[in-house]
């Protein structure tokens, strides 16, 4: 009896699961039709409203990814909605916002198709500047929501260092915080730049979309596009205080550190070697947004992990001669180039535990220097319409380097004893000297 | 025997190890009680599964819930600002008191200061401020000098155009009523003013009055000497607020009367645009340009504080053939209302500028801010349009631009295209297809080439402490480096600003009003490729050789100086030893009646113009290269009589001969 009883049990949980996993198939079902359909009606919606829109969606774009499509040979998924459906209620799209000519006319569209939108706007990066500029603020975000499920369309805006800006996405007091899942989002939590995309017109999911062409190094990019405005307002300030010397001399410095800084960038990005400003360049832009005068150097940081040994040859082919190299790759290592008079310093970071470090070297004596400094992330930002990476912890970076008086210009400056983060490390036994320190 | 009988109940032996999997699986399947058993354990499992497959979902939908409300890093870090709107409270009265004196003015409305005026030497006249008859909020104000000649005019002018129902508040301030004559006089009292017409001298008056309706209050103190001033007189009164529904149009609901309605329930003065029967358009639609080369060229307009003026000049700019609205930004120097309500009027976008220094530099600052933000807006443009508030735009501005932008691209000797030509006055320009190549930077309407920007004058633009005029600066031979910019003979701007910087209704009236303007649409332009360099050195020594040699014994400043022909060219000689030696073209110019103040529009010591519709060179002996061109042989003439002019200023027809030798 007790047996019977425990079997008829048995067979009802089975049944009950089994209609229970048949709802959620036909649920998956449903949600794989509601998403194609989402996507499907915003983007006839774009089209008709001529939005020059890419699939920008880190997830769908995984699944088109090189990697993804070989494995996909052997899954077989849900045939409708192969790459739209990724399991998020979120798709993204980009929008760039210059070959757009803002129409309300697409919002009110959107609204009668039974969208709930959320437009996010903020202040128009391209107005700040060492002056005081303010216009109407510009839209950064569409948010587009039907059935629960959300579409993301975040406003590219092209700025004057040849890449594309999207600005963090900040909700105001009065926005309603259930609208979307925002921590899911995509685009938002920071500002970020990218470069311009070549797109290719493609049909996923039965569907007529914009892709980037090369989509691993958009997902790339992507990971590391975090940008970070200046402080255009703190450098006024400090230029209140301390005003830009305007003197030829100072105005040919500029004029050529801008020449320098834009050729550098060219050769390490064809290497595909990340690097960031440091020590005083890193200063001028964090201080002042732009380049301190008197620093006649231009100084820059790259991870020794990073190093190409074919990094030598390609700035001399570029036309800037090698006028030191101290250390090795193992320890300390460091060059400087020159070009017209400008010097340009490659320190190479050694990571090390929780801290970071960089070495010097005095010609004459053989001393060794560390510089040390927290570890720090990099992130994007603007110098003299470059896009150029700087630590995003720059405060922190700054004060390690220059103490908490970075804010003050010292003009006689010692890099063997002024730094705030200088340690005697030892000196390099002569014997190696010949190999270790090359002055040219 | 020993028989064996093995147990019929022993299970048969068979060496575990031995037995093959198959067979395992075929005796258990055989068991019942196994099957069962797998079942039941099949079943546990698969509802384990489903169960946790749930929980996970569960877990799932609940983080999303918990990222929902841990989603601060997507807060806006700035409080909201918005200040709390003040409730509106069921006073429908306003207290508005105005006072006028000699050296003070001052209204108030519900205690609140909207003018004050005590500064000295300035802000002499009546003083009108206009205030919406629903909210009482302050529309216009303006200022009349009409101790001056014609400004009565303006203000006429003014107070019609106030739509009907409005309250305007009249105040004097030292002196107003010099040049108040009777027809301003009587429209005074056609408005309800009982003392207007017994205005006279340094009379202190104060009047609020709603337009076409009841009069307030009007306080008038008579002086009583010619070198005294009436008492300083002040009006208090209170002024009936009506329904908001009565101050406004009923205009169609569509997006640009949106923008029509807020406009007009903000500022007065702009006439027929807040119309409520017929308003005028603020959306022009011009005809677009067959293959606009400017069509993605930013325009920036730069502006001040003269909002009247900024909507002539974009309604202008709006109205010109193959203007892109996208493209255009109007930099406002200053946090003014007014310029920025127009700006949106017209759906432009509109951009302020915190005013850094005083006078010529504050201008100059603003101008590089604009300058700069306008190439950060369009990364992509090559060019940017600069205008100014106080120009009108000819209809074939863009038209113009277009067929003459790739110049900049092509020849590197050019610093800019103007539409502006400093000697192209009524009398002096005839040819809407004409260009000319000049060493001067005309501004007033004109292209910049970004690398000219941005490699030369940004890094250099003078500092906030140096009080220089940015064009004057721009001129300076440090920046231009011998660069030409090329002008049509017909401008395509028009200086319409009276008040300004460096301007006042005499300069206006000597130097811009009689400056011709081109009204023609899509004028095609004369051999554009040949105002490169060299083509155009070509171009005027064919000039030259044509050319005829104008007889210098007569006075130059005479009409009978020019034979009675037509579509001719002359050349005519000017003595000039040094690039600083410029009194005779001044005192030719003078009598030309075109710019003197300085050398303007030259080319190589070559000025072009037009008189009695015949084109005339005008070369400088011997600064210019062109005094060496082979000319036309002189027929025999008489120079006894040569020097109505200063000889010593004019070169004489003897070294017209030596010219050509």
């Amino acid at each position: 009896m007790l047996r019977v009883n425990r079997t008829v049990v048995l067979l009802l949980l089975i049944a009950c699961s089994s209609v229970f996993l048949l709802f959620q198939l036909y649920y998956y079902r449903k949600y794989v039709n509601k998403v194609s359909l989402t996507v499907k009606k915003f983007l006839a919606l774009a089209q008709r409203y001529r939005l020059p829109l890419f699939l920008a969606d880190t997830a769908a774009l995984k699944l088109l990814s090189q990697d993804a499509l070989r494995q996909r040979d052997r899954l077989v998924r849900e045939p409708h909605c192969s790459f739209l459906c990724t399991g998020r209620p979120i798709t993204s799209f980009a929008l760039h916002a210059n070959l757009w000519k803002y129409d309300p006319g697409f919002l009110l569209a959107a609204e009668q198709k039974g969208f709930q939108l959320l437009t996010l706007t903020g202040k128009d990066p391209r107005l700040a500047s060492l002056d005081t500029l303010s216009g109407e603020e510009i839209p950064l975000h569409f948010l587009l929501r039907l059935h629960d499920y959300i579409i993301q369309v975040v406003f590219l805006y092209e700025r004057s260092g040849n890449y594309m800006w999207f600005g963090a996405l900040r909700l105001r007091a009065d926005t309603d915080r259930s609208f979307a899942p925002f921590r899911q989002l995509d685009y938002g939590r920071h500002a970020g730049a990218l470069d311009r995309q070549e797109l290719v017109l493609t049909v996923l999911d039965g569907l007529d979309v914009r892709v980037p062409q090369n989509v691993s190094r958009f997902l790339y990019e992507l990971r590391h596009a975090r940008f970070l405005e200046c402080r255009y307002h703190d450098a006024r300030n400090f230029l209140q205080l301390y005003p830009e010397d305007s003197s030829p001399q100072s105005l040919d410095f500029r004029r050529k550190v801008k020449t320098l800084l834009h050729r550098v960038a060219q050769i390490l990005t064809k290497l595909d070697i990340p690097f960031w400003l440091s020590s005083g360049t890193c200063l001028g832009w964090f201080r002042q947004c732009s380049v301190i005068s008197y620093s006649r150097d231009v100084d820059i940081g790259i991870f020794i992990v990073d190093f190409r040994s074919d990094i030598i040859a390609a700035f001399r082919d570029a036309g800037l001669s090698l006028k030191h190299k101290f250390g090795k790759v193992e320890d300390s290592l460091e060059l400087s180039f020159l070009s017209e008079d400008v010097k340009l310093d490659i320190f190479f970071f050694y990571e090390d535990g929780d801290i970071v470090w960089n070495g010097g070297t005095q010609a004459k004596s053989g001393r060794k220097f560390k510089y040390v400094f927290p570890r720090f992330s990099l992130c994007w930002a603007e110098l003299l319409e470059l896009k150029v990476r700087v630590p995003c912890e720059t405060l922190d970076y700054v004060t390690a380097n220059y103490g908490a008086t970075w804010n003050i210009p010292v003009r006689s400056w010692d890099w063997k004893s002024s730094p705030s983060n200088v340690r005697e490390n030892g000196v390099w036994p002569p014997s190696e000297w010949a190999e270790l320190i090359q002055v040219y | 025997m020993e028989t064996w009988t093995p147990n019929p109940r022993a299970k048969p032996f068979i060496p575990r190890q031995q037995r093959s999997l198959y067979l395992t699986w075929k005796y258990q399947l055989t068991n019942k009680r196994m099957i069962r058993r797998l079942c039941q354990a099949g079943a546990v499992l698969f509802l384990l599964i489903t169960v946790v497959v749930n929980i996970k979902v569960i877990m799932d939908t609940r983080r999303v819930a918990n990222e929902d409300e841990a989603a601060q890093d997507y807060e806006d870090a700035l409080p909201n600002m918005e200040t709390p709107r003040r409730p509106a409270n069921g006073r429908k009265v306003l207290d508005i008191e105005v006072y006028s004196s000699r050296s003070k003015v001052y209204v108030a409305v519900d205690g609140t200061t909207v003018l004050e005026d005590d500064m000295r030497e300035q802000g002499r006249g009546i003083h009108v401020i206009v205030l919406n008859q629903a909210t009482g909020h302050v529309m216009a104000k303006r200022i009349f000098d009409t101790y001056s000649p014609h400004e009565d005019e303006a203000m006429i002018l003014f107070l019609n155009m106030v739509t009907r129902g409005r309250v305007l508040i009249f105040t004097i301030k030292d002196e107003g009523t010099f040049h108040l004559k009777d027809a301003a006089k009587n429209l005074l009292k056609t408005l309800g003013s009982q003392v207007s017409l017994n205005l006279s001298w340094r009379d202190m008056w104060t009047l609020v009055v709603k337009k076409g309706g009841q009069v307030y209050g009007e306080k008038h103190a008579k002086s009583p000497a010619l070198s005294t001033w009436g008492d300083p007189v002040l009006l208090k009164t209170e002024v009936q607020l009506t329904a908001s529904e009565e101050a406004e149009c009923h205009w169609a609901d569509t997006e640009l009367n949106r923008r029509r309605k807020l406009f007009c329930s903000k500022v007065e003065g702009y006439g027929s645009i807040c119309s409520c029967k017929d308003p005028a358009p603020i959306e022009f639609n011009p005809d677009p340009l067959i293959n606009n080369n400017v069509f993605s060229v930013p325009v920036a307009v730069i502006a001040g504080n003269r909002p009247n003026y900024l909507y002539r000049m974009l309604r202008s700019l709006l109205s010109a053939h193959g203007v892109n609205p996208q493209m255009v930004t109007v930099f406002i120097d200053g946090y003014y209302e007014e310029p920025m309500d127009v700006v949106e009027l017209f759906g432009l976008k509109g951009v302020q500028h915190t005013p850094i220094s005083i006078k010529n530099a504050r201008v100059s600052q603003h101008y590089k801010a604009s300058l700069t933000a306008t190439f950060n807006l369009h990364p992509e443009a090559n060019f940017a349009v600069v205008l100014e508030e106080d120009l009108d735009i000819s209809i074939d501005f863009f038209s113009f631009l277009s067929q003459t932008v790739h110049l900049l691209d092509e020849d590197d000797s050019l610093y800019c295209i103007s539409a502006w030509n400093d000697q192209g006055y009524e009398h002096t320009a005839e040819d809407p297809a004409l260009l000319y190549r000049v060493e001067s930077m005309p501004g007033l309407g004109w292209v910049l080439k970004k690398s000219l920007y941005k490699d030369e004058l940004e890094p250099k633009w003078p500092t906030p402490e140096k009080l220089w005029d940015w064009d004057m600066w721009m001129r300076m031979p440090e920046q231009r480096k011998g660069r030409e910019c090329i002008i049509p003979d017909v401008s395509r701007s028009y200086h319409f600003g009276i008040i300004g910087l460096n301007m006042n209704g005499y300069f206006h009236e000597v130097y811009f009003k009689k400056h011709k303007f081109n009204t023609v649409p899509n004028v095609p332009l004369k051999s554009v490729d040949s105002l490169k360099k060299d083509a155009y050195e070509a171009e005027i020594q064919n000039l030259l050789k044509e050319a005829e040699v104008l007889d210098h014994t007569r006075n130059p400043c005479e009409d009978s100086f020019l034979p009675d022909s037509e579509g001719k060219t002359y050349v005519m000689f000017i003595k000039m030893e040094t690039e600083t030696d410029t009194s005779t073209w001044t005192e030719l110019a003078k009598c030309l009646h075109v710019w003197d103040l300085d050398v303007r529009g030259n080319h190589r010591g070559l000025w072009r113009l037009f008189r009695k519709r015949n084109h005339v060179l005008v070369v400088a002996v011997p600064i210019s290269p062109y005094s060496a061109a082979p000319l036309p042989l002189l027929t025999n003439q008489n120079q006894e009589g040569a020097g109505l002019l200063t000889s010593a200023l004019w070169t004489t027809m003897e070294e017209v001969k030596l010219i050509q030798r």
